[in-house]
């Protein structure tokens, strides 16, 4: 860490400083604390660690102001610590670069425009918010919840509770969870290796891509209205599976059952039962196309 | 009393963050609370920043799950299958005329335009007041998102308004679909999941544009 002056000038200022430098702040902290960046940076990285602390390296770039809101040195461990970035007046795309440690237990809020967001081992909850660039989450935090624009999305890990709502960002998940919700417009959803209880899909013209697996008593729905849907099943899947497509074909390479036309002709739909069938997949789109396959 | 304020609500209280219902529902609690508003003074005197208060709204919430709760009410013969409810829609009979909602592309920029009939379309009676609800906050949304159009990248916007387009051309489709066939549970979840897409979309996108 670096000196600690820097951090009672930025502390004990009351107009925010104008940073052309690294800056760092380091502060004691409950092992739940809750972490809010917000502002103008091109890249975030949290990290957790082991210690009962929190601290932040930041490279801005001249006329950044890092508003920080946390306690004095001498304070108790915080609960909660926010820092506030600033572009300078005027200033294109925001370049600064923020490094988050926080104890794993931490829930850490963020917010940018246009950035690269990083997150790894946080236990505690994550909610993240983004125009444009990539959120990318490593671990098994207990509340994740991410709101994207055009930014695409990857996690790989566990999250007890998962929520994911991009515009045109793709989504991509590589583990398993309880209690997932997945919402694009035109992104393109791709989960795999996993095993899920409840997990819902929605897009509009995003297609859709389910290589996981379906825990006992599981519950997937996937809704589209024009992304293909692409449901590839392990050879132990257990389930009673509907599909239906009002303008779509459903193309069935998993047993001998084949689609019967819709209701007034339009459309197919196809109901089936895997094993003892304990899990249910309901798949619906208005004019994809849903393909169903072992893997 | 009900549970205490969640360090994410004071948070966002305290950044201006929450929807005008939820902000209610918690300066009621504080009202009654004085842990919870101990909490929110010490976060106010940590801040060094004060930001104004954007105006904010809210959907109606559960609008549809009551639609669906409605639908499933008046069915009347066993269902053919687990997952779907049928609808017997065709007993109720009446069939509302209702404005369509594909006003919405380029109004993020431009002041929003009352919705107007532009494209009739006969939607089953139950839907009438959920899909007026819904027009309702869409109408709200816009407004806000006008409002607040200056801090948004105009790239954003344009990232906004194609997203807009694209849901809109979808109900659009949804809805026709089901005018001719209202009985049609799949259809009714497909334009329900659209609907719900479009106002989260402006929800996300008002949350981005407050500072
Ligand atoms: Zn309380």
């Amino acid at each position: 860490m670096r000196p600690l002056m820097q951090v009672l000038v930025m502390l004990f200022c009351a107009t925010p400083l104008l940073a052309q430098q690294r800056i760092e702040v380091r502060r004691a902290a409950t092992r739940d604390v809750y972490v809010r960046v917000n502002g103008a940076y091109a890249r975030v990285k949290v990290t957790a660690w082991s210690r009962d602390s929190v601290a932040l390296v930041a490279d801005l770039p001249t006329g950044t102001r890092l508003e920080p809101a946390v306690p004095g040195p001498k304070d108790p461990p915080a609960k909660g610590m926010k820092f506030y970035i600033e572009g300078p007046e005027g200033g294109g795309a925001a370049t600064g670069s923020v490094e988050l440690f926080v104890p794993a237990g931490a829930t850490v809020w963020t917010k940018a425009a246009n950035a690269r967001m990083e997150v790894n081992g946080v236990t505690g909850g994550l909610d993240l918010n983004l125009v444009g660039g990539s959120i990318v989450v490593t671990g098994n935090p207990s509340n994740l919840n991410i709101e994207s624009m055009d930014g695409t999305v990857s996690v790989t890990g566990s999250p007890q509770w998962m929520r994911v709502k991009t515009a045109s960002g793709d989504v991509t998940l590589r583990g398993s969870s309880p209690d997932a919700g997945i919402t694009t417009v035109g992104g393109a959803v791709s989960i795999a290796d996993g095993t899920f209880e409840r997990l819902r899909i929605e897009s509009i013209t995003g297609a859709v891509t389910f290589a996981a697996h379906m825990g006992r008593a599981g519950n997937l729905v996937v809704d589209s209205h024009s992304g293909t849907i692409d449901l590839q099943l392990d050879q132990k899947a257990s389930l009673d599976l509907d599909a239906t497509t009002i303008a779509g074909t459903i193309l069935n390479n998993v047993n001998a059952r084949r689609p019967t036309p819709g209701r007034e002709g339009r459309g197919e739909e196809l109901s089936l039962g895997l094993g003892i069938g304990d899990a249910r997949v309901t798949l619906r789109s208005f004019k994809g196309n849903i393909r169903l396959s072992r893997r | 009393m009900t549970e205490h304020l969640a360090a994410s609500v004071l948070n966002d209280l305290q950044d201006d963050l929450l929807p005008r219902d939820k902000r209610r529902d918690a300066e009621q609690h504080l009202e009654q609370c004085e842990s919870c508003a101990a909490q929110l003074a010490n976060l106010r005197a940590l801040l060094s920043v004060a930001r104004s208060l954007p105006a904010e709204l809210s959907a109606p919430a559960g609008s549809w799950d009551e639609v669906r709760a409605r639908i499933a009410h008046q069915q009347t013969r066993p269902l053919r299958r687990r997952w779907a409810i049928s609808p017997s829609l065709a007993a109720a009979a009446a069939l509302a005329l209702v404005v369509a909602s594909s006003t919405v592309t380029m109004l993020v920029m431009r002041r929003p335009e009352p919705m107007t009939a532009s494209q009739p379309v006969l939607l089953p009676a139950a839907w009438q007041a959920s899909e007026q609800g819904y027009l309702t906050t869409v109408e709200g949304l816009l407004q806000q998102l006008h409002e607040q159009r200056s801090q948004l990248a105009p790239a954003t916007v344009a990232t906004v308004e194609q997203a807009l387009a694209t849901i809109d051309e979808a109900i659009g489709e949804a809805r026709a679909a089901l005018a001719r066939d209202p009985a049609n549970a799949a259809l009714t979840d497909l334009l329900a999941s659209n609907y719900r897409q479009k106002v989260e979309l402006l929800r996300r996108a008002t949350r981005l544009s407050a500072s």
